[in-house]
């Protein structure tokens, strides 16, 4: 065996500071627009008027800014942090880092922006458009450039369970934005995605399922396996325990993504996969929660004194409990239920909060003395925010299950005679708003223990020692050709790391190309129908203004094969139907009715009044007036474009119909304006974008015979 | 080829033997996650994050 010579290095820890001072940051304007959207949905009057503070267009910036800002910068902090030490080498490059760390804090920004400006391409946590994901693209593979570099210039030839989640997440979540981010560009802020309807919606609930799976999950398990046995100082109970977990964990999670889709006009095939999947789920799932709690065997009177710990214990727990719910959820006839309700409210945050807020807030607590070499400020104060948040956390939780659990009952109720008790939809919604006050509470609860946090670490960074400039200097034999050698097995696997990843990529591929390659190839995954066309110039802007306001947050389109469903809204959703969906706007949640047949349903001025005052047409109602629609003008001049990009995507269109696009356009709007006049409409009103929106509700699903 | 892949996709022979391969795979990693021969390995894995290099 040759000699193994011992080298100098040091760790760079500014980058570690640089995320885990964003992380306290974007934690607290994601949650204090979570409480903002919380409140509006208790009150619709407190985004007072302002089009930029609707619900339908911060609610996609409260998901971002959690997901991407808050927990992203998280695990950045989390990786870089253990990935150096547990590798022994220092970040591939500081300047790769840096730009890494300007870039991700740029991306937040430009989504802190263009979210309420209403660009969107509203597809749920792929909402930003085409230049963003495109520099998403390039940070990413900076990340992936400065990760895989220290794997490479490595001292420690066995990479560790916490680095292989690491590498899943990288490799999966570029899989995915680049997969879901194919789109053709119609103006600089504007895009159309390539996929329609049913295509759309299952490569977008594959990415949007995969990106809690792997952005939420995955990372965040690396970390738990990291400092987990670090705050307790001990092992991981069962390393063996950690293999299985995480291979098994990784083939399975990539095949639930239907199970979003449940009962909707996906086939049934794919329906059935995600539902098995996930169910099947439940194992890896307990097995990871199993060995971090086991891990703690012997220590638990530590638990009590030390709020670490206690962040720690109650993220795992909270894993469990979601990792429960989420199979349970998945299966079809409590998927018929839950669906678009708050109960999937309340599981998302169980999770979010549970476990990601949970366990973020641990590794911080364990992080940010250790970077400033120092002690917590205060200990009294993290056991204080550890018991807002869990109260917090159960008030919201609690509320959110049984607003959904009362409502999904109460739009399923048929009486003796096969007619709906509960015809009203606005009538299941004033059942439930008392809920929405109480999660209203619970989220404050929260957002005050994050501010706790904040002030907490920020006195513990104000009262820190002045550190030395120079950095700490460690030492560890150098990594020699032959160090493995003779080793079988999965230790040896441990020490390839480029066939490790490609073994990683093969178990998240393997689902991935089951479920699309038929999608993509089969004719008979959609049956065409002749009779379904394509949107009027006029429906095409008012449809983007849909997509703008993010109506697709509180209204879906998509009527499931449910006698109740079929009662309250009309016929079943049919694929077919969607073929010229571009994005597909079926959503996820019902906080107004289903308006996939709502088109012809009621008079155009109906509409036209109701988005004036919406509890002048329907008494409590929750909806928020949109004044802004009765004086911007509908952007004609665009339709031409528009209609070209859609026409090179598969839409018949004629090339007169493009070259007149926006003569089409106004005709129509002359005419459903005029046609309003008896109302009190005034014909000036024909070039504003209510009148777009309203020819584009009207349409809606009235193609295979609606009203 | 690919037309009658697609033609087959719900053939149960075809998905069984899917389901008997994945299910090799999972049984194999376990043995060899669980082989008593490990254990010293094992150990020495689960102790890395508590080895950060010597410092100067």
């Amino acid at each position: 065996m040759s000699e193994r010579q011992l080298e100098s290095f040091s760790y760079n820890d500014v980058i570690v500071k640089k995320f885990a001072i964003a992380t306290l940051l974007w934690g607290a304007v994601g949650m204090l627009v979570g409480v903002i959207i919380a409140a509006q949905l208790a009150d619709w009057r407190l985004n007072f008027g302002i089009e930029w503070l609707t619900f339908g267009r911060l609610r996609p910036l409260h998901t971002n800014a959690i997901i991407f800002a808050f927990v992203g910068n998280g695990i950045f902090a989390g990786i870089y942090y253990s990935t150096q030490r547990l590798l022994k080498t220092r970040v591939f490059s500081d300047t790769l880092s840096n730009i890494h760390f300007w870039g991700w804090q740029l991306i937040i920004v430009l989504a802190a922006i263009t979210l309420p400006l209403g660009i969107t391409q509203s597809k749920e946590y792929a909402e930003l458009e085409w230049p963003i994901d495109l520099l998403i693209t390039v940070i990413w593979v900076v990340f992936a450039v400065n990760f895989f570099g220290m794997l490479k210039t490595r001292r420690e030839k066995h990479i560790y369970v916490a680095i292989w989640f690491y590498i899943s997440t990288i490799i999966t979540v570029a899989m995915l934005h680049i997969v879901n981010s194919i789109e053709i560009p119609v103006s600089l802020m504007q895009s159309y995605p390539v996929y329609a309807g049913v295509q759309d919606a299952l490569v977008q609930w594959w990415y949007g399922h995969n990106a809690v799976a792997f952005f939420l999950t995955t990372p965040v398990l690396g970390l738990m396996y990291y400092y987990v046995p670090k705050a307790i100082n001990r092992p991981v109970y069962s390393y063996r325990l950690s293999i299985i977990h995480f291979w098994s964990l990784i083939f399975i999670y990539i095949w639930a993504g239907p199970h979003h889709l449940l009962y909707t006009a996906l086939p049934e095939w794919a329906q059935t996969l995600g539902m098995v999947f996930s169910i099947m789920l439940w194992a890896p799932s307990w097995g990871g929660m199993i060995n971090g709690l086991l891990t703690l065997r012997g220590a638990w009177d530590r638990v009590r004194a030390e709020a670490t710990l206690k962040f720690f214990v109650t993220a795992l727990t909270f894993y469990g409990m979601s990792t429960f719910e989420g199979p349970l959820l998945s299966i079809k006839s409590v998927s018929s239920l839950g669906h678009y309700t708050d109960w999937i409210i309340g599981h998302v945050h169980s999770g979010g909060i549970g476990w990601n807020y949970m366990l973020t807030a641990g590794m911080l607590y364990y992080l940010i003395p250790k970077l400033w070499k120092t002690k917590i400020y205060n200990e009294k104060l993290a056991n204080t925010q550890f018991w807002t948040a869990t109260l917090g956390l159960v008030l919201y939780y609690v509320s959110m299950v049984v607003a959904g659990i009362t409502q999904g009952l109460m739009w399923r109720a048929v009486n003796a005679d096969g007619q709906l008790v509960y015809p009203n939809f606005v009538e299941t919604v004033d059942k439930i708003v008392p809920m929405y006050y109480i999660r209203l509470i619970g989220g404050l609860l929260v957002f005050t223990s994050f501010l706790i946090m904040v002030y907490n670490m920020w006195m513990t960074i104000k009262k820190a020692p002045k550190q030395a400039e120079k950095e700490d200097v460690y030492q560890a034999p150098a990594l020699t050709a032959d160090a493995g050698k003779g080793e079988h097995g999965h230790r040896k696997l441990e020490g390839m790391t480029a066939v490790f990843t490609v073994l990683a990529f093969i178990a998240v591929a393997v689902g991935t190309i089951i479920e699309f390659v038929p999608a993509f190839l089969s004719k008979d995954f959609i049956e065409i129908s002749e009779k379904v066309k394509p949107y009027t110039p006029l429906e095409v802007a008012g449809r983007d203004i849909y997509v703008r306001e993010g109506c697709y947050t509180c209204h879906s389109q998509m009527i499931r094969p449910m006698k109740s469903e079929v009662l309250r809204y009309g016929a079943r959703s049919e694929a077919t139907e969607f073929i010229y969906d571009r994005p597909f706007q079926w959503g996820s949640k019902r906080t107004g009715p289903d308006l996939h047949r709502v088109g012809g349903k009621y008079p155009d001025s109906w509409h036209y009044f109701h988005m004036l005052d919406p509890r002048k047409i329907t008494p409590g109602s929750i909806m928020p007036p949109y004044p802004w629609l009765f004086k911007k003008k509908t952007e004609y001049g665009m339709l031409s474009r528009k209609l070209k990009v859609l026409k090179s995507l598969g839409h018949p269109y004629t090339e007169e119909e493009i070259e007149n696009a926006s003569v089409l356009a106004k005709e129509q709007a002359k005419q459903i304006t005029e046609a309003m006049a008896d109302s009190g409409v005034e014909a000036k009103m024909e070039n504003k974008q209510i009148i777009a929106l309203i020819a584009y509700l009207q349409r809606l699903g009235r193609d295979l015979g609606g009203k | 080829m690919k037309s009658e892949v697609l033609a087959n996709f719900q053939d149960v022979w075809l998905t069984s033997s899917a389901l008997i391969l994945f299910f090799t795979v999972f049984v194999g990693v376990s043995i060899l996650a669980w082989k008593k021969t490990s254990s010293e390995k094992f150990k020495q894995m689960e102790n890395l994050p508590f080895d950060e290099g010597r410092k100067k």
